[in-house]
């Protein structure tokens, strides 16, 4: 190695480093301040939990109701995520592999939507839900979230589809299967990782939502985490080993499903990007 | 016979000008139909209506009850002609600027360096990934708690580290707020761009190096003629998403602010829902939503242009 290889190297470790110390400081702390036993132990030495406790949340999640915000967003994400694989599945093939007119222009129309800011859908809805009732339910919510989220989803299964040889069908059709056959057995076992990768992103994306949230829920107890989490940081203000204790529980689910399924999770983000 | 050819079609035997082999590519057909028409329907109802209604409602001065008289285009002159929507924008503005530049230039560094074969490799590339994927409220929350006045962490650590001259409410002041707001959009997307930048990196064919170094080019010309000039087409993606997600940023600046309006960090985004929600005046909010929209739209086809100019690169 060169002497200037070193110096680059050094270097290089350095600014990760650094790098890696800005990213990782804030969970640092937030985990630190929650296991503390109250504010006061922060003046005492911030950097260390003293006597760790993990009081906070059990506060945090009965006290604080966290138990149900929780549980809101398992039922929001679980059930957005499902819908959404239903429609982008079917029509991510419909798309792909089948004859049917006017597929280019679907096409065109799904990939339109998604430069749609959602503030210019979200007044409408609200409207439309609140006539029927329908703000402040799990449904009312787990609408806006699936019919979002169908024409990426769409799209990138499309794009898997498209991957797998026509060949295979073929084979199929030839060993006497139906097109419904051809989908069901072939095309959709061999599409898996295409659809964890399209039920990862929907998931990390409808846990971590806030906006659509906010509009569509304004019953305390329908509230998903990020919006309960909101909430409950105006009602305790200052207790920050509580909230801490709640912002921790809340990006948990997200950093684990991440860090279990990283390499789909990375070729999603990229594939979306890369799509033009 | 009749086999079915590689297009789909049936393939009919000689002089035959009908076979029942027909049927299946009906049936294809049909179950394309089937497969297809809900999710259309799914998007027609709940993202093309609404997007059509909202159109309708700038035109108007709805208040959310009672008659929406047509007003035609008054919304649309008030906004460009009063100077808090105009701020606004502007704020989105500095906001994409800055947000973009910085978002660039990090993702860039961190991917060249990683590009090299470090121990760690992989655990740097999870650590920066992180926060990408948590909700982007949580971080604003988070880093909002790292800023507070008198519990300050972050004021701690400055003056544990003996820099606790630097250290500012940064979060006092809204104009400052501000770029905290920016950073903290930063902090959570270097991952997005850096590992957009590494796939990228990882395309480039070691042959250009190679012959580089052997016409006598150090590490930094290699960098600067070589490794941007075909990084162009990520960087123009990173480009135009990041612009267009500084146009629609709302999360991060409710969290920081929690809902009260701070006039120096108010955008396009949060006025839409305080304007239409908070004060009901839903054709104002529809036509700043369709201003937002068509700002958004203008930049996507300047990306697709752009990227469809910039095809020709050859290696």
């Amino acid at each position: 190695m060169t002497r200037s290889d070193r110096i680059v190297h050094t270097l290089s470790y350095i600014v990760l480093l650094a790098f890696a110390f800005i990213v990782l400081l804030p969970f640092y702390f937030m985990v630190i301040t929650s296991l503390k036993e109250s504010n006061a132990a922060f003046y005492v030495n911030p950097f260390l939990p003293g006597r760790p406790t993990f009081a906070n949340y059990v506060d945090a999640w009965i006290k604080g109701k966290l138990w149900r915000y929780f549980s809101n967003s398992v039922v929001f994400s679980s059930c957005s995520v499902s819908g959404v694989l239903i429609f982008s599945i079917t029509g991510g093939y419909a798309l792909a592999r089948t004859q049917i007119r006017g597929r280019n222009a679907i096409l065109l129309l799904f990939l339109g939507t998604l430069m749609l800011p959602a503030q210019i859908t979200v007044i409408p809805l609200f409207k439309l839900f609140a006539r029927w009732h329908m703000l402040n339910t799990y449904i009312g919510l787990i609408i806006p979230y699936v019919a979002g989220g169908i024409a990426f989803s769409s799209f990138i299964l499309r794009g898997f589809f498209l991957s797998l040889p026509r060949e295979l069908g073929d084979a199929g059709r030839i060993d006497g299967c139906t097109d419904m056959d051809v989908f069901f057995r072939i095309m959709l076992p061999l599409s898996l990782p295409g659809i964890a990768t399209v039920a990862l992103f929907n998931f990390i994306g409808v846990w971590g939502e806030f906006f659509l949230a906010l509009i569509f829920i304004s019953v305390d107890s329908m509230k998903p985490i990020t919006y309960g989490v909101f909430s409950f940081t105006e009602q305790y203000q200052t207790n920050w080993p509580g909230l801490t204790a709640g912002y921790t529980i809340a990006v948990v689910p997200s950093i684990l499903v991440f860090l279990l399924t990283q390499k789909f999770f990375v070729q999603g983000v990229m594939a979306g990007a890369l799509k033009g | 016979m009749g086999s079915t050819s590689l297009a789909g079609r049936p393939a009919l035997k000689q002089g035959r000008r009908f076979s029942w082999r027909v049927l299946d590519v009906r049936q294809g057909k049909a179950m394309g139909y089937f497969f297809i028409v809900p999710s259309l329907i799914m998007v027609t109802v709940f993202v093309i209506y609404p997007v059509i209604q909202s159109f309708y409602w700038s035109f108007t001065n709805w208040t959310g009850f009672g008659e929406a008289k047509w007003v035609g285009l008054d919304n649309y002159i008030f906004i460009f002609r009063n100077h808090e929507p105009l701020e606004w924008l502007w704020h989105n503005v500095v906001f994409a600027t800055l947000y973009t530049s910085t978002v660039i230039v990090v993702g860039l560094t961190l991917a060249l360096i990683l590009n090299q074969p470090l121990i760690a490799r992989n655990t740097f590339r999870t650590i920066y990934f992180i926060p990408y994927v948590i909700p982007g409220m949580i971080s604003a929350l988070v880093w909002n708690f790292m800023l507070t006045p008198q519990f300050d962490p972050l004021d701690a650590l400055f003056r544990a580290i003996g820099l606790g001259q630097f250290w500012q409410p940064w979060l006092g002041n809204a104009y400052t707020a501000f770029y905290v707001a920016i950073f903290i959009t930063v902090w959570s997307n270097i991952g997005f761009s850096m590992v957009l930048y590494l796939a990228g990196l990882q395309n480039i064919p070691q042959d250009l190096y190679d012959a580089a170094n052997v016409d006598g080019a150090n590490r930094v010309q290699r960098i600067i003629r070589i490794t941007i000039p075909l990084l162009r087409p990520i960087t123009l993606v990173i480009l135009i998403l990041s612009i267009i997600g500084s146009m629609k940023i709302f999360e991060v600046i409710w969290g920081l602010t929690h809902g009260i309006q701070r006039p120096p960090m108010e955008v396009i985004g949060t006025a839409i829902y305080r304007v239409g929600f908070g004060f009901n005046k839903v054709g104002q909010a529809s036509a700043l939503s369709v201003v937002l929209f068509a700002i958004i739209f203008v930049l996507t086809i300047i990306q697709l242009q752009l990227t469809r100019s910039g095809e020709a690169i050859e290696y």
